[in-house]
């Protein structure tokens, strides 16, 4: 679906990715994990076009995009959900998963979107409860469902996941992650940028690791799991073997 | 004091707070595309007045062309500002820097209208006239006299409002110029045009303001000192509650109707009267009328 | 939020300041202190033209640039008709007239630059200060140190409070205005109660004062609240205007400048207010009648000039304006045109035209001169001026009704 290869970033002069080589699979989920400030957002924004970048990304049906802007990103349905979440905290839910539709309905579209709210919402019911409430309003949980909802509302052809668990509690990510699963069963592409490991390496299919910039392992994941440089890396080494 | 003289000052006091909510509504809009406050929003208002005297007075045109006429002279001058005042400066590492540029648009504005239509003051025709004795047109209710200048300027605000609210509220667009004042980057990831969005954002705002002008000007005298009204709006801005619209309309009627009424007996310090009334709201009740509305994110 | 605390900050730091100036500030144009008018003054022998017998120069200040540049050129042109006519009788005492602007733009910095400038020039015997009283005030100083006379271009009672013997004025000071105005409202337009409209500026308190004053002289007192004061620079009217509607006063004096005046006679039209009005000079100007158009008419006004004027000089001065310049002549042109004839008197009663301290004591010997806007005697404030004309606005033009006399 999306072919990486040599992919450099920039922060101004400062190199961020440092060549950088990533496939992701059709209707997979490909995760990327490594430490703080090793390039993983920094890869989401490349391939979402939002930051200087040079080398070569390409997309099933679309081609190159790495001179793109990241409109036309947008618009082919390369859907970034950005870390931290940015819902819009001054619309409603049901407001929020509205913009998510601009682009393929268009400004001045006639186009109804309510199959895709219906979608959305028996996707994420919680959402549907709340939806006149304000973006604000809602508990990291909830707003981290109406991010994804409202990509989902864009109906995005890859799905790109940035730190999704962050700041959530174990039980409100393990039922996120859940609907993260789901949402793949239902065919989307996934590439999900974890700093939790072993929660990226339990749901995907495929997993890189990076440091520094730089690739320094991949491979299915079931395999990885089990590697004892990563278990020793990133599960750490009182954690037994993961199933 | 007299029922005529309290229904005059109200209605005075409320056509002004029309104008000044149609400035405020533009510098909250401004706030929260932008997160600039615009000093030039009177001047704006200022160059609306003498763009629609010349297009009324110079060029005689009659209103149906010149509606249109001004629309377009509106959204000119909008983009012009916003890429002349913001956009090279949008990314500055000095925060302040995009607000100081608004102060300096303020005496450019100043200055150009004064080399294009030079530096005299000009009257313009007033808006409703009594087709029989051709002076301003009143109402006459009972005892009470009420020009109908200052009526029309009410309604053509509390419209103008309205259809601020339409844009907002209710229409899909404004729901994508919201999105992208709330938060540029992830409307830029969902694919918004967050240059157009801002470029709308700053028409509607000159057009708010010059509409303003165009209300007042035939009663005041179109000179380029206009520009001090916008004081009114930063008061009813602030009185209602930084960051909310309706606090900012309300704010801007009160503000209004105080300093109609003041004159009864401070007719000198109005001015002083205003901003003693917004002294008092700082000090008793500081986040305004409303309050902020959106509290920061979690 | 850092950006909200910033633009709270901002804001507040914004409304001190915007609210401490009003807009009577002027615009920070920042014009060149010498203007692209005439030059430097040559040395007084050698550079003559044929005929006369050597030149005395006299200054001439101006607001050439800025916001008031339409009184700047009434002032360069009846700078500049006094010049035509004095030299074509022959100069002043035989010498060549020469004349030296300086642009005093529009704020205080600027014009007491030009003043002192001007005061600097060797050659200059004597000058034309500012228009604007406040202006004349500051520069007085620098007149005492230099001992050079100044007529000043101001109207205001101030000015020769100062005690200062080398400034003097030809226009009618603003107290002997409100006497005036006081006379006319009650003997011309027959007002027993007035209210009273006036602007906050110092000329404008002072007049209150003064026509007050010289009201319950006349036995009318003025209550506090039939008196109505407005800043310069304001245009809502209506608040002040409902109220006089609505009140049992039955007649209007009002105080103020030219812009004020314009947008007040447009917005008392609009409210149909019918009493008996008189304004100050202002009111009589041609800025405020071109703006006001038809709702000037009727204004009565106590005024230092109207182009309808009916007195011979006055006649004589404005025909001839009229001819040179091809438009109506307006106070500050007879005002300096006035100014430089009463200069050239003072030269002829000392008989010389280079001692600065014998023409201005000569000064003093001014009695009964006929200049075009008023008939010139000295009195011991250094006001020459004895009289201003009281004139109705009629179809767009400040008819003449009379002159009103104060000794």
């Amino acid at each position: 679906m999306l072919q990486i290869r040599d992919l450099h970033a920039y922060y101004g002069p400062i190199e961020a990715l440092k060549g950088i080589d990533i496939t992701v699979k059709e209707g997979k989920i490909t995760c990327l994990i490594g430490s703080n400030g090793a390039g993983k957002t920094t890869l989401l924004k490349s391939i979402s076009g939002m930051i200087k970048r040079t080398g070569s990304i390409v997309v099933k049906g679309d081609g190159e995009i790495i001179d793109k802007n990241s409109r036309y990103i947008a618009n082919h349905r390369i859907i970034h959900v950005p870390e931290g979440r940015h819902i819009f905290p001054g619309l409603s839910v049901k407001n929020n998963l509205e913009v998510g539709t601009i682009n393929w309905h268009g400004f001045f579209g006639r186009q109804s979107y309510a199959n895709e709210l219906e979608e959305v919402y028996s996707l994420f019911p919680r959402l549907k409860e709340r939806e006149n409430q304000l973006g604000w309003s809602l508990s990291g949980g909830e707003q981290q469902m109406l991010a994804i909802g409202r990509a989902m509302m864009a109906k995005p052809k890859i799905l790109m996941l940035d730190e999704p668990s962050m700041g959530l509690a174990p039980i409100v990510i393990s039922e996120l992650f859940e609907k993260i699963v789901q949402i793949n069963q239902q065919g989307m592409t996934i590439l999900l940028v974890e700093q939790n490991a072993r929660l990226a390496l339990q749901v995907s299919d495929f997993t890189y690791i990076i440091d520094s910039g730089k690739g320094i392992l991949s491979g299915p994941s079931s395999d990885l799991k089990n590697d004892s440089r990563v278990i020793e890396a990133y599960l750490g080494k009182a954690v037994q073997k993961c199933d | 004091m007299n029922i005529n003289t309290i229904v005059s000052l109200a209605v005075n006091g409320i056509s002004m707070g029309m104008i000044y909510a149609l400035m405020a509504m533009g510098l909250i809009l401004l706030i929260r595309a932008i997160g600039v406050m615009n000093f030039a929003q009177g001047d704006l208002l200022m160059f609306g007045a003498f763009i629609t005297c010349w297009l009324t007075v110079d060029l005689k045109l009659p209103l149906w062309a010149m509606i249109p006429l001004s629309i377009v002279c509106f959204v000119v001058v909008g983009i012009i500002f916003m890429f002349t005042a913001y956009w090279p400066l949008r990314n500055a590492s000095y925060p302040a820097a995009t607000v100081i540029s608004t102060m300096g648009a303020a005496m450019a504005l100043k200055e150009i209208a004064t080399l294009i239509w030079g530096s005299l003051p000009r009257s313009m025709p007033p808006l409703m006239k009594n087709p029989a004795t051709g002076k301003v047109a009143v109402l006459k209710i009972g005892s009470i006299t009420i020009q109908w200048q200052f009526i029309l300027t009410i309604i053509v605000g509390s419209v103008f409002i309205y259809l601020v609210f339409v844009l907002f509220d209710k229409l899909y667009a404004g729901r994508m110029m919201q999105a992208a004042a709330q938060d540029k980057y992830a409307a830029e990831l969902l694919g918004i045009p967050t240059i157009l969005t801002t470029m709308a954002t700053y028409v509607i705002v000159v057009a708010l303001a010059s509409t303003g002008g165009y209300m007042i000007a035939p009663i005041f005298m179109v000179s380029n000192t206009l520009g001090t009204l916008q004081l009114r709006a930063f008061a009813g801005v602030v009185i209602g509650g930084f960051g909310n619209i309706k606090g900012a309309i309300l704010g801007s009627l009160l503000i209004g109707v105080v300093e109609a009424f003041s004159t009864i007996q401070f007719s000198q310090y109005k001015d002083a009267v205003v901003f003693l009334v917004l002294i008092v709201f700082l000090l008793v009740r500081p986040q305004g009328l409303f309050g902020e509305k959106i509290a920061d994110k979690a | 939020m850092k950006t909200r605390r910033l633009i709270a900050f901002t804001m507040a730091i914004a409304m001190t300041a915007l609210a401490g100036c009003s807009t009577t500030a002027p615009t920070q144009t920042q014009a060149p202190a010498s203007a692209s008018s005439e030059a430097a003054p040559q040395a007084s022998t050698g550079n003559a033209s044929a005929g006369f017998d050597g030149s005395v120069t006299f200054g001439v200040v101006a607001p050439i640039t800025g916001t008031n540049k339409m009184v700047g050129e009434y002032v360069v042109n009846g700078a500049k008709l006094a010049l035509k006519d004095i030299n074509a009788a022959g100069g002043i005492n035989g010498k060549e007239l020469k004349l030296v602007f300086e642009d005093e733009v529009d704020n205080q910095q600027a014009s007491v630059n030009a003043m002192v400038k001007i005061m600097n020039y060797s050659d200059v015997v004597s000058f034309f200060g500012s228009t604007y009283s406040a202006n004349c005030i500051a520069a007085s100083p620098n007149v005492l140190e230099k001992k050079i006379p100044m007529f000043a271009g101001g109207s205001s009672a101030n000015i020769p409070k100062k005690g200062n013997p080398y400034v003097w004025q030809d226009r009618m000071t603003d107290d002997q205005s409100g006497v005036l105005l006081a006379k006319a409202a009650t003997e011309n337009l027959k007002i027993k109660n007035p209210a009273i409209l006036y602007s906050t500026e110092s000329f404008g308190t002072g007049l209150r004062d003064q026509t007050i004053n010289a009201l319950k002289a006349l036995g009318i007192v003025v209550p506090e609240k039939n008196q109505y004061g407005f800043v310069n620079d304001e245009k809502n009217f209506a608040p002040m205007i409902s109220q006089i509607q609505n009140s049992d006063v039955d007649g209007l004096i009002a105080i103020g400048n030219q812009m004020p005046a314009a947008v007040i006679c447009q917005q008392i039209d609009a409210a149909g207010l019918t009493i008996p009005m008189i304004g100050s000079s202002s009111w009589a100007s041609a800025v405020c009648r071109q703006n006001a158009g038809a709702s000037a008419d009727g204004w009565y006004a106590v005024a230092d000039w109207t182009v309808e004027v009916s007195t011979d000089e006055g006649k004589t001065f404005a025909k001839e304006y009229k001819d040179t310049y091809n438009a109506d002549s307006d106070m500050p042109a007879v005002a300096v045109y006035d100014s430089i004839m009463l200069f050239k008197k003072a030269c002829e009663i000392a008989k010389t035209t280079a001692d600065k301290e014998a023409i201005n004591n000569a000064l003093k010997e001014i009695k009964d001169y006929k200049g075009a806007m008023s008939t010139y005697t000295y009195s011991e404030n250094h006001c020459f001026s004895t009289s201003q004309f009281l004139t109705v606005n009629k179809d767009g033009l400040a008819t003449m009704v009379g002159t009103v006399k104060t000794r």
